[in-house]
Parts: C-alpha cells; sequence; structure tokens
C-alpha cells in the first residue's frame, strides 16, 4: 500500500472508532465498531460445512465447490445485506480481527459499493484491487483493534523486549501474532521479528523450522534491506539456535550480530518466544535502543 | 448518484477524458474539486489524471471524485481497469467478487457456488 492509502484507511479507523465512541476503551468493543460500519454478524456457523451437510438433506443444493470454498473460508462479507459471517472454529482472539476486517469492507466507503455490484454481476474486481481492497481492510482492523498508537505509546514506556507485546495483547485482546506484528511494523527502531512455524525434528540436523513470515520495521528495512531470511532454520544458525525447545517457552536475550547493506557488522540482541503454535525470533539493533527523540517547538 | 453516462461503454472515452468532460459538465474548476473532496484530490493531481499523465489513481481517490462531480463510481472504477469481466479472469489469482478472509485463493466455481450459497441462506432467513 502506498503512504496515502495508508494515511485514508487510518482517517477511516479513527473516524470508526470516534463514531462507536470506543477510543480509549480497552479492549475495542467489536460490536459498537459493527454498528457504526452498518454489518450485522450472523451467529449461526454458516461457515462449518457440516452446516452445509444439513442443508443437502433438506434442500438437495450445494455441491462439493462450495464444501471446498468453505473451508478455505474463515470470515466473509455480504455488502448488499451488510452480513459478516465468521467461522465460529475461531479462537476468539482471531475472531476479532477477521470480525473487524470484514466490519473495514462494509465501513470504508470506496469498497462496500463496490463489492455490492460484484456480488450480483458477471463483473469481478481485478486480482490487484481485490488483494489491495484485502490489505487496506487488514489495516483497518489493525488500527481499530489498536487503537491507533494507543499499543505502541504504551509499549513505548516499557522495555524493549517480546514480553512486552504479548502482555499488551491480553489487553487488547489481540493475538500473540498481531501484537508482535504491531510492536514491530510501527517501531522506530532498527528491529524486526522473524515468525517460524513449530521445529520438526530431523535426523542429523535435530530440528528444522521453516519461516513463516519476517516483519521488519522501516529503519530496519533502511539499514539492512530486504533481510536474506533463510527459508528454514535448524540449531546450527545463530538464528536456529535461539529457538525454545521442549517445555521452554523462550530463549532470553543473547547477542547477534548482522551485516548490514553496506556490508557493515551491528550488534544486534535477539531474543524468542514460542506459543506452541509458532516461534518469534524478534532482533533489534544495540545501536538504535539508546536514539533520543528530540522534539522541537513549532516554527511560529 | 446520476447514472447519465451508462449508455457509453467504458472504452469510448479514457478515464481522464471522461473526467474531464465530467467536471465541466459540471462547471467546476480545478480548485473547485479540491475543496470539493476536501482536498483529498489535489487540483495539480487532478490535471495530471485529466491530461493523461496518471491513468490508475486508488480507489478511495476515484470514490472521492465520483461524490464531488456526482458521477458512478462503478464508472470511474472501470474506466480504471479495477473491474474486469469474470470470464477474463486467470484461475490461482485473488477472488474479487465476495469480500472473504480465506487462507487460500478460491476458484471462480467455487466462489460462484460461495455467492450462490449465501443467497440461498439470505433467502432462507426472511
Amino acid at each position: 500500500m502506498t503512504p496515502g492509502q495508508l494515511a485514508r484507511v487510518r482517517k477511516e479507523a479513527e473516524r470508526a472508532l470516534r463514531e462507536a465512541g470506543a477510543l480509549g476503551v480497552f479492549p475495542t468493543p467489536i460490536d459498537k465498531i459493527m454498528a457504526v460500519a452498518r454489518v450485522r454478524e450472523v451467529k449461526e456457523d454458516v461457515l462449518n460445512p457440516s452446516f452445509i451437510a444439513k442443508l443437502r438433506a433438506k434442500a438437495g443444493l450445494t455441491g462439493q465447490a462450495v464444501k471446498r470454498a468453505l473451508s478455505k473460508v474463515l470470515g466473509l462479507f455480504h455488502a448488499s445485506e451488510g452480513l459478516v459471517f465468521l467461522s465460529q472454529s475461531l479462537m476468539a482472539v482471531k475472531k476479532r480481527f477477521v470480525g473487524l476486517h470484514e466490519a473495514g469492507h462494509g465501513f470504508l466507503p470506496w469498497q462496500r459499493p463496490m463489492y455490492a455490484v460484484v456480488e450480483d454481476c458477471e463483473k469481478a474486481l481485478d486480482a490487484a484491487t481485490a488483494e489491495l481492497f484485502d490489505r487496506e481492510a487488514n489495516v483497518f482492523a489493525s488500527e481499530v483493534l489498536f487503537q491507533l498508537d494507543t499499543f505502541c505509546d504504551m509499549a513505548e514506556g516499557e522495555a524493549f523486549e517480546i514480553w512486552t507485546p504479548v502482555n499488551l495483547a491480553k489487553r487488547f485482546h489481540a493475538s500473540n501474532y498481531a501484537a508482535i506484528r504491531q510492536y514491530v511494523s510501527k517501531s522506530h527502531r532498527a528491529c524486526a521479528v522473524v515468525v517460524l512455524n513449530m521445529p520438526e525434528l530431523i535426523e542429523g540436523d535435530g530440528f528444522r523450522a521453516t519461516l513463516r513470515r519476517p516483519i521488519q520495521s522501516n529503519r530496519f528495512t533502511e539499514l539492512f534491506g530486504q533481510y536474506g531470511w533463510k527459508d528454514a532454520y535448524t540449531p546450527d544458525d545463530d538464528l536456529g539456535a535461539f529457538i525454545p525447545l521442549g517445555r521452554r517457552r523462550s530463549s532470553g536475550q543473547r547477542s547477534i550480530a548482522l551485516t548490514d547493506r553496506n556490508g557493515d557488522r551491528h550488534e544486534c540482541v535477539a531474543e524468542s518466544f514460542s506459543t506452541g503454535h509458532q516461534v518469534f525470533i524478534l532482533i533489534h539493533a544495540v545501536k538504535t535502543l539508546t536514539v533520543t527523540r528530540i522534539i522541537l517547538p513549532a516554527a511560529e | 448518484m446520476p447514472d447519465d453516462e451508462a449508455m457509453e461503454t467504458p472504452q469510448a472515452i479514457n478515464l481522464g477524458q471522461f473526467i474531464r468532460k465530467a467536471r465541466q459538465d459540471a462547471q467546476l474548476s480545478l480548485r473547485d474539486v479540491e475543496e470539493a473532496t476536501g482536498k483529498e484530490v489535489s487540483n495539480a493531481y487532478l490535471s495530471q489524471l485529466e491530461t493523461g499523465k496518471i491513468t490508475k489513481p486508488s480507489p478511495h481517490i476515484l470514490y472521492a471524485l465520483s461524490t464531488a462531480l456526482g458521477v458512478a463510481y462503478e464508472s470511474l472504477m472501470e474506466r480504471a481497469g479495477y473491474i474486469v469481466p469474470v470470464a477474463n479472469r486467470a484461475e490461482g489469482i485473488k477472488h474479487g467478487r465476495a469480500a472473504t478472509f480465506s487462507i487460500d485463493n478460491l476458484t471462480a466455481g467455487e466462489e460462484n457456488e460461495l455467492l450462490d450459497y449465501l443467497n440461498y441462506i439470505r433467502s432462507k432467513r426472511r
């Protein structure tokens, strides 16, 4: 997304929070956001394939394609009726995020009318625009969930460590993933988090954990570029050695060196956290830890 | 929003020409449109759009212009190439008829069945 698109979505998120009376209310009241987005959640578990089985028995409708579709869909927004369908199998925190994502499709004024048009005709959004609308809805959900900069402002008063977003996630009723992502992506520090799938035991290597996604702060990208994260990590890798095994949930903080885009090595600190479903390795460059921001008064 | 351009095919005139004509028909200057969009679309940007230097403004920009100029948003989106016939869609890419949060892209067939299914659910709820 361009900076202009991000700013526009953020402005809409602020409007939604304000109209819902949700600014400063923790956790963000999802029902009130849905109300101002003029969407309504359908509580029936219509995205569950077993629900279709019941319908098929009654009406003899639907084929295998809809079952395949529903096995992929976690949330759905029906624009012309303003209905939101959420998979009831989702964990509560994930369900909140997906609900806000769908509410975003309903609240963003340039999205809702487009979906209403293409739902009922033989035209569709082109792939890039469908992707853009999804990214915009994700940004909307994130900005509403974390109340714009409130999460980051709270985090700023705490130590820079993995436990800060993990602990704040509970207050915002957010997933660890969403909270850590917010923590890193909006940080003014040179930091990154590498999200890995749970390690699998491999004969010879000990274990192997595949890369799920890396997230870098802007400052990190300025310094290191798009870092060459590996597709998988083993105990022999510098980062792989941080992966907690057995019942351990974290590694504690240790030093590590990363090489920037000019070939210079930087002292960094890394630490890991495992949720039991995925592993996060948070890394930050030490020298940016002592950065102080000087705010000058505006010119008269 | 009025839809008096509906009889024209979207390809008849390009996006920039269409916007210029709509602005002139509404007797608005570039600065008037800037004001009407709450400065979301600057007069310089609009000028580049009308002269074809910018061909694909963001959907939110087109929405702001549709409101300011009183033209159909759908028409602007179609002229910018954001709406395409379903038949032109390749398999394996992001679906664009239903707003879904999904693990994987739906095929065109799956998306059609999903929309039919939703229509059925809606009819049962009435």
